[in-house]
């Protein structure tokens, strides 16, 4: 936050000496910084899907490509993007539900009047209107269930394809 | 005609470490060819140079009489013409069989595809394969659906890294054969690289032997086994023994075991002192024999009995015995030397 705010400030003080108009909280005040937040705290989620699916592809793959005179942008659609669709899916998947019920970091870095589903319903809750409350709280549940039930469904799918 | 592959002084480095040191040889047509050595030995590193994945330090590679690469100078393995199969493989697994191989085809109708994907199928009995996908496959067969991936856009020559050692032992040398089969019905230029020697037999025309980056012999199975150029060859093909002896003269050694008549592989000069490689199979056994040695040690092969059998000077020898010689460790049996081409080296001195 220290580095945005700093540049915020420079900025908007240029601006104001230079010509007479501020900018205002341009990082800080905004989306930037609640998404650069996001970015760190659920990087490590989707790495390590991702990082599974890269692993997949051994070197050989692509020097057998080369090898029958298949071209490395070419490798990158018909080898590494086929393959790692998968878990490029379930990365997106499983950073959009945490995103959707993240709360503290929302909290504190949220622009003005910007809410998420978990802040609406952690301020209705907090003022006691259980019922409102009780639309976003089933939504971030019905959403969140999404993962479960595809995880679920591909780890059958992949059961029943490799018999052992 | 240009030879299908001529690789001349290549070395190959890695920092300043050299790797493959001053290679040369050459590959005709339709011949399949062997790097051969122990792990660590460069062969690797020699194929990738050929494929054009590593460049060259020194010397040239040509392929079909055109250079693909010398130092500076490496024409991208997309545009070289060969095929690789390695030792995993290297299957796409989200393709089935029929698009796998057909992954470096193009250029051609869709109808001309199938009909080329199916008969390499049927070249390696794999018929009705086309729809499934690599996992549901066997070790074997993957293997030679890999073998006949590389061999579908029908390439100048084809490069096998190790292509046996995931496929378990058995399997392995049936498959050795069936490939060289493959290879040699549809006149295909390899090269295959390998620690296994057996399969190198198996498999390949010509045999060159590395070791810490250099060729010490380029030639047939028959000769590296009978005529090796140096103690590294003769050390690592085979087994054998030797045994020190004296030039008496020419075509003439006298050892412990006798004189020994024969042709020389190497000549060595009259009076020198030598050291003479016996194989297993130069020593018979013959019960009458004016030569009573100690069995030291026997392995059962089946067929066959390994004794090790020990000289009044403490050197050992191998002596292959029909299994029907039952002998015990400790006993005495007569043997005979019968050798063809007596390999004789310069005796080390022992420090």
């Amino acid at each position: 936050m220290i580095p945005f705010a700093a540049f915020d400030n420079a900025l908007d003080d240029w601006m104001r000496v230079q010509f007479g108009w501020s900018t205002g909280l341009l990082l800080s005040g905004t989306l930037v910084a609640l998404i650069f937040a996001y970015l760190v705290r659920f990087l490590a989620v989707s790495l390590q899907t991702v990082e599974a699916g890269l692993g997949k592809i051994r070197p050989t793959m692509d020097e057998v490509a080369l090898s029958m005179g298949v071209g490395s942008r070419e490798i990158i659609h018909r080898v590494h993007m086929p393959m790692l669709k998968g878990s490029l899916m379930t990365a997106l998947l499983l950073v959009f539900v945490d995103v959707l019920k993240e709360l503290p970091a929302t909290l504190i870095l949220r622009p003005f009047n910007y809410n998420t589903l978990a802040v609406r319903a952690y301020e209705l809750a907090s003022d006691e209107r259980l019922a409102d409350a009780s639309y976003a709280s089933l939504a971030i549940v019905s959403v969140g269930i999404l993962p479960v039930i595809l995880l679920s469904r591909s780890i059958t799918r992949s059961r029943r394809a490799k018999p052992t | 005609m240009p030879n299908q592959l001529s690789v001349k002084q290549a070395s190959v480095k890695y920092g300043r470490q050299t790797v493959v040191d001053e290679v040369s040889f050459e590959l005709q047509r339709g011949v399949i060819g062997c790097l051969l050595g122990p792990s660590g030995c460069g062969k690797t590193s020699l194929l990738r140079a050929i494929a054009g994945f590593e460049p060259l330090a020194k010397g040239k590679i040509l392929l079909h009489g055109r250079c693909v690469s010398r130092p500076g100078e490496t024409l991208a393995p997309e545009k070289r013409r060969v095929g690789m199969v390695f030792q995993d493989f290297a299957l796409y697994p989200h393709l089935n069989i029929e698009d796998n191989i057909a992954f470096g085809l193009r250029g051609q109708g869709q109808a001309q595809r199938r009909e080329r994907v199916n008969s390499l199928l049927g070249l390696v009995g794999l018929s009705g394969t086309q729809k499934k996908y690599p996992h549901q496959l066997s070790g074997g067969q993957q293997q030679r659906v890999a073998l006949v991936r590389a061999m579908a856009p029908q390439p100048d020559i084809l490069l096998l890294d190790e292509p046996f050692s995931g496929l378990d032992v058995e399997l392995r040398e049936q498959l050795a054969r069936e490939v060289r089969d493959i290879l040699k019905r549809e006149e295909v230029t390899a090269i295959l690289v390998t620690h296994d020697q057996l399969e190198a037999f198996a498999l390949a025309d010509n045999i060159g032997v590395l070791s810490e980056g250099r060729l010490r012999q380029w030639d047939s199975a028959y000769s590296l086994y009978h005529r090796p150029s140096d103690r590294f060859v003769a050390n690592f093909i085979g087994q054998g023994a030797m045994i020190p002896g004296v030039v008496t003269q020419d075509s003439e050694v006298q050892t412990l075991l006798g004189k020994i008549h024969g042709e020389f592989v190497n000549q060595p000069a009259v009076g020198e002192p030598v050291e003479i490689l016996i194989r297993p199979d130069d020593v018979i056994h013959e019960d009458e024999s004016n030569f009573q040695l100690r069995i030291v040690d026997k392995v059962f092969q089946g067929a066959e009995y390994l004794y090790t059998l020990a000289l009044e000077d403490g050197t050992e020898l191998l002596c292959l015995v029909q299994s029907h010689h039952d002998h015990a460790v400790g006993e005495m049996i007569g043997i005979r030397l019968f050798l063809d081409h007596v390999v004789a080296f310069p005796r080390l001195t022992k420090s």
